[in-house]
């Protein structure tokens, strides 16, 4: 049986506030505009850029650009990160029915 | 313990991007219905040059125009609110309770207001559209706010405002530029009122 403790090691990408939020919301909604993430979470693009980077390289999101009546940049979560923040997710609640 | 405050802080920025999302979809759809009132009142006035190009009666042009601006506009209606909704939250537990029977209920509202426009004789059918989008705005307004959804202001505004114009008509009679300027107000209000929802639900997003 897998140690409870390790999803604490495995989403550790996710123990970032600004991280989990952007995964949750894009796990739930797939794809939102990057104006529309960094007017949310209130934070700089440099930021925002900062963690949908880490984000990315673990394969977890991708960007894209598209053309609207004005270019806008959009955030898309990947099959790979929907599992692993599903995995995530199921691992912590595993882990707070561990600790009851 | 840290953790939960982690998962609740999200759900309060989902909660907030679906408000937004909503809100937007709502400010899109009366844009919408405001340019497509007009653009059909336009077609059927010009009905008899139009239809000479397709080879058509003008009889056949007006219905042809009619059907194929309201099925679009219906249809981006649906896809608006469809994509607010589909695409939001299956999980979380919203404050604001947006169900499918309400949406489906607001959508009979504002169908049927618009297909008894088809029953208004020609003449009146421009002063028809504003007395169909002013009064589906106040059903709108009056059941959003006794199903304890949240108010918006905005439908009221639009709803009396619409009422009102088209009283030059019952005045006036059928005149031409009278039906034009009760058309225009409603073009007018339900593009501002549009405007202002999808203003207002920038606001949910920053609102940190």
């Amino acid at each position: 049986m897998a140690d409870p403790l390790d999803v604490l090691e495995k989403g550790e990408i996710f123990s970032a506030q600004h991280r989990f939020t952007i995964m949750f919301l894009l796990y739930i909604h797939r794809k939102a505009g990057f104006t529309e993430l960094q007017k949310l979470l209130n934070v700089t693009p440099g930021n925002l850029d900062h963690h949908l980077r880490k984000l990315a390289e673990a394969g977890y999101v991708k960007t894209s650009h598209i053309l609207d009546w004005r270019p806008l940049k959009m955030v898309e979560i990947t099959p790979m990160g929907a599992k692993e923040f599903r995995d995530y997710a199921i691992g912590m609640r595993e882990l707070l029915k561990f600790i009851e | 313990m840290e953790d939960l405050d982690r998962f609740s802080k999200a759900i309060t920025m989902v909660e907030r991007y679906e408000q937004y999302l909503y809100q937007r979809a709502m400010g899109l759809a009366f844009i919408v219905n405001g340019l497509v009132g007009p653009a059909v009142f336009f077609l059927i006035l010009k009905a008899e040059s139009f239809s000479v190009y397709l080879g058509m009666t003008s009889t056949m042009f007006s219905v042809f125009s009619t059907t194929l601006l309201a099925g679009i506009g219906v249809l981006i209606n649906i896809y608006l609110f469809a994509s607010a909704r589909v695409l939001s939250s299956k999980i979380l537990e919203r404050k604001d309770n947006r169900d499918l029977p309400f949406m489906f209920l607001m959508f009979c509202i504002w169908f049927v207001a618009f297909f008894l426009v088809g029953y208004i004789p020609d003449p009146y059918s421009g002063a028809g559209w504003s007395l169909a989008g002013g009064t589906a705005s106040l059903i709108s307004y009056f059941v959003m706010s006794y199903s304890g959804h949240q108010k918006r202001p905005e439908l009221i505004i639009i709803g009396v405002i619409n009422i009102l114009a088209t009283l030059p008509v019952f005045l006036y009679g059928d005149l031409l530029e009278v039906e034009v300027l009760v058309l225009t107000i409603y073009a007018i209000s339900f593009v501002c009122g549009g405007a202002y929802s999808t203003i207002k639900a920038n606001q949910y997003l920053e609102a940190s």
